[in-house]
């Protein structure tokens, strides 16, 4: 019998084959396996199965320190958390920055121009040709972007002997604002720290507390009862949500509320003038001070008078009182004036700052002073080491390059091509966190010196240079051969001094340095999690000091206005490091729990002005260039401002083929005095 | 005619049920030989008479230590003490060399998954069937089927294809959150996959 099969029934077969296979497992199985599938690939690395196992060390990602339990499988930190609270995300995930896309374990040549590969692998010997082929009569400086290390003790002897050589600590780092302190309390500003434990009321000048500023004892005090927030800052933050009183002053006006405060303090509550006799300029400050009344203030600010006399006696009503000029993690510093006016709040309060001993360094010896990048003259820079191998910190990189001659040559020390250091011509590799013990010393606002130790979990990777193995490579001298000697010695200076306690880790007990046998025993409590705080010191009778250190006039001046001020901002876990947990992008990019980099916030309003919308592009620019960004509208940003966020760009998260660009932050100048924390700019709506 | 696109029809639909039932499974896993032979049997029985933790330990501090090592084997089979061929091999090969069996574990979960002995065993005092059923009385060690696209072994695969040979053991996703359910213990995606 001849069957004769049509299209039809071809067609008939197909439907009840399709029909079929959906009543079996097949699809259903094969999508689920082959997903299975796409994450076993050979080249995706696993966890070992092993022994679990839990590890303490401190994290070093930034200056705050915090405690960590580490999570092992075969020895390899599976998870961090953190021991005594919860941690950042970057704390979080920074098991996987030793395995980031951006490390680099050998030495490397950046080529900045448009090219398809910009990292050429060059030898170490290459990289100190590089430096030696300059005069030795050249200007060189060090650029520490996480000053106070014994490392940077290293660095500052090294350019001590130096014929011409600058010490920089990088502009942006919390507690630079201290160095303004220095002249009103005329101490070090290495001994200059925030009064936060005996606060009643803290007055904060856009230091963003509740998102990791300071130490842990700055937040913690936050969370006590008895304790007032005054917030003044343009931007409606975590911090002034949480705030008792939030005072929006306008950007660059910071300034302006502080005096108009002494205005209230000194005329209405009769408090400071004690204080203020023994200023030298009283007669200046008096007068600068009598010319802002809440009234006049308001007019300048857009607060409230009533707000701003509420404000003092709020403080009036809770002393101690600490007031921070507090500094962004991308914007920097309020800049000196606004800082004086700030700071000297606190020495009419007679309270708020407070003396501490500087941590003790790992050897004796001269040691260059500490300059700001403002006070360099330009292009006068031949020789730039950046060392960027204990974090990252966040600067407009133009603000370093007018720094630099024509033909300079830039070497950064990191364990990352990514960062500052991805704008040097040669990168030396260094390890990085986990990888290898390294020290957090005093954070810089903290009332009493503290130091503990990071221990290394992983193994150190091949390749790496040690940072004190490079010093001596070109040319400088020390007794230690490695970054670990350094640091051993600097622990053992410690326990020589004899003073202080150290916290351990596991009972929370307090032991003596006395109680602690040897420098070694001391040191393997630290490396086990533990922390040596100082005693506190008998505080010195103050001194003559000045109130406005010279800066009257400029105090006097009423603040320039822009037609749009572009405000940088961001969170120290999205700068502190060159690179990040490509999982961290899902704050920004996914979950958009955070403002991706990029974005642009903006009042509803000022968008209408501007005829930008919500979610679109618009270009962004300054006297210094312009970049491409998304707008966010917010009613909670003031308006007529552009908070302009800061985060990871692709390479620091990791993101493959990530190309180098223009930065949001090289948008912003830097003001003859080094600050960059508002900038004039335009918006316009793109294409 | 209308019988003629019955028949076609169900030509198709029917084939289509017997490849995803019956092909699909031989095609998508493949049975992995252990490198030797064991007798669970034989361990369990009256004339030797261990007991499941004898070798499957707990450790002091009361992690579970899962297959035993060489070591523990080493200390009864230095030298051959029964008349099979895989001994022998299992001594000479192994014990003698010095070099740790690579067993294929059955009930190895994915990397995704947690899972706590202690708090099973030595807390809700499971006992081993529930989950491994007679696995500790089973002469020879069966082939591992291993799924060639996910690697996993069958034994702890969803419910849906693992059912059709493989009936030993009740450590599926679904296995856990019966259990859990039937015995009204707290559970939640995070309890399993940290």
């Amino acid at each position: 019998m001849k069957i004769n099969v049509t299209r039809r029934d071809v067609f008939r077969v197909a439907a009840g084959t399709a029909a079929g296979v959906m009543l079996t497992p097949a699809p259903w199985k094969l999508v689920d396996d082959l997903a299975i599938w796409t994450q076993n690939w050979s080249w995706i690395p696993v966890p070992s199965n092993g022994p679990v196992t839990t590890a303490s060390t401190v994290c070093s990602l930034c200056p705050a320190g915090c405690g960590l339990e580490a999570r092992c499988v075969s020895g390899i930190p599976v998870s961090l958390k953190g021991r005594e609270h919860p941690i950042c995300p970057l704390g979080q995930t920074g098991h996987h920055l030793p395995f980031h896309p951006a490390r680099i374990t050998c030495p490397v040549h950046v080529d900045h121009g448009p090219v398809r590969n910009p990292l050429r692998k060059v030898s170490l010997e290459q990289v100190l040709n590089a430096f030696r082929k300059k005069s030795e009569s050249d200007v060189v400086a060090v650029l520490d972007t996480r000053p106070g290390r014994s490392m940077s003790a290293a660095w500052r002897r090294f350019i001590a002997g130096q014929p011409r050589g600058i010490y920089l600590p990088s502009p942006n780092r919390e507690g630079a604002s201290l160095a303004t302190a220095e002249s009103l309390l005329a101490a070090p500003p290495e001994t200059i720290g925030y009064d936060t434990p005996n606060a009643r009321t803290i007055v904060s000048f856009g230091a963003p507390l509740a998102e990791g500023w300071g130490a842990s004892p700055v937040v913690n005090r936050l969370l006590d009862d008895d304790v007032r927030l005054i917030q003044i800052e343009p931007v409606w933050s975590r911090t002034a949500e949480l705030a008792d009183t939030w005072l929006p002053a306008r950007p660059g006006t910071e300034a302006v509320v502080a005096l108009a405060i002494a205005n209230v303090l000194l005329a209405e509550l009769r408090i400071g003038g004690e204080t203020l006799a023994a200023a030298s300029d009283r007669a200046a400050y008096e007068s600068l001070v009598a010319r802002f009344t809440p009234e006049v203030a308001a007019g300048i600010t857009g607060l409230r008078a009533r707000d701003i006399s509420n404000a003092a006696r709020t403080i009036a009503a809770n002393l101690p009182a600490v007031v921070i000029a507090g500094e962004d993690p991308a914007g920097g510093r309020l800049g000196t004036e606004s800082e004086t006016a700030i700071l000297g709040l606190n020495l009419l309060l007679g309270s708020g700052l407070t003396h501490r001993r500087p941590l003790p360094e790992p050897f004796d010896g001269k040691l260059a002073p500490a300059l700001a990048l403002a006070t360099v003259p330009d292009r006068s820079i031949r020789r730039l080491i950046i060392d960027a191998s204990a974090g990252d910190s966040a600067m407009p990189w133009p603000a370093i390059v007018r720094k630099l001659a024509a033909d300079a040559v830039v070497i950064a020390l990191s364990p990352f091509a990514a960062g500052t250091a991805r704008r040097a011509d040669y990168i030396v590799p260094t390890l990085p966190f986990l990888e290898a013990v390294q020290e957090i010393g005093t954070a810089e606002t903290s009332p009493v010196a503290t130091f503990t130790l990071s221990a290394a979990i992983l193994p150190p990777a091949a390749g790496p240079i040690d940072p004190v193995a490079f010093l001596h490579a070109i040319g400088g001298s020390l007794e230690f051969s490695s970054l670990e000697e350094l640091i051993a010695a600097r622990t053992a200076r410690i326990h020589a001094a004899g003073r202080g306690s150290v916290i351990t880790f596991g009972d929370g007990s307090t032991k003596r340095i006395a109680e602690f046998e040897s420098a070694d025993a001391m040191r393997d409590a630290l490396l086990e999690g533990g922390r040596w705080i100082d005693d506190p010191i008998e505080q010195p009778a103050p001194r003559a000091f000045s109130l406005l250190n010279g800066s009257g006039p400029e105090l006097a001046r009423q603040p320039a206005q822009h037609a749009l001020t572009l405000m940088p901002r961001s969170t120290r876990d999205a700068t502190a490091s060159a690179a990040v947990s490509p999982v961290v992008s899902k704050l920004d990019q996914e979950s958009a729990l955070r403002r991706c980099g990029r974005t642009a916030a903006v009042n509803p309003e000022t968008a209408r002005k501007l005829g930008v919308r919500n979610g679109k592009k618009a270009r962004l620019s300054t006297a210094m260039g312009a970049i491409a960004v998304t707008i966010a509208t917010d009613a909670a940003v003031m308006p007529d401002v552009i908070e302009l966020c800061v985060g990871p760009d692709a390479i620091a998260r990791g993101e493959k083929g990530a190309r180098h660009s223009l930065n949001a932050l090289d948008l912003c100048p830097a003001a003859g005095d080094g600050v960059w924390r508002t900038t004039e700019a335009k918006l316009v709506v793109e294409g | 005619m209308k019988l003629r696109a019955l028949l076609t029809f169900a030509t198709g639909f029917l084939g289509a049920l017997a490849l995803g039932w019956i092909a699909l499974p031989h095609v998508l896993y493949r049975s992995v030989e252990q490198p030797v032979q064991f007798s669970h049997k034989v361990h369990t029985s009256e004339a030797v008479g261990f007991g499941c933790a004898d070798c499957h330990a707990f450790s002091e501090d009361g992690r579970f230590a899962g297959i035993p090592p060489l070591e523990a084997c080493a200390g009864c089979h230095e030298e051959a003490i029964g008349k099979t061929a895989e001994e022998r091999r299992f001594v000479a090969e192994f014990v003698k060399k010095d070099r740790e069996v690579p067993w294929l574990v059955y009930s190895r979960q994915p990397e995704n998954v947690y899972f706590s002995h202690a708090a099973h065993v030595n807390l809700a005092k499971i006992a081993c069937e529930r989950c491994h059923a007679e696995h500790g009385k089973s002469e020879r060690l069966r082939p591992l089927e291993q799924n060639r696209l996910s690697t996993y072994s069958r034994d702890v695969e969803g419910p849906v294809l693992a059912r059709n040979r493989v009936r030993p053991a009740g450590m599926k996703m679904t296995d856990c959150s019966g259990c859990h359910h039937q015995r009204g213990v707290r559970e939640s995606c995070l309890t399993c996959h940290k």
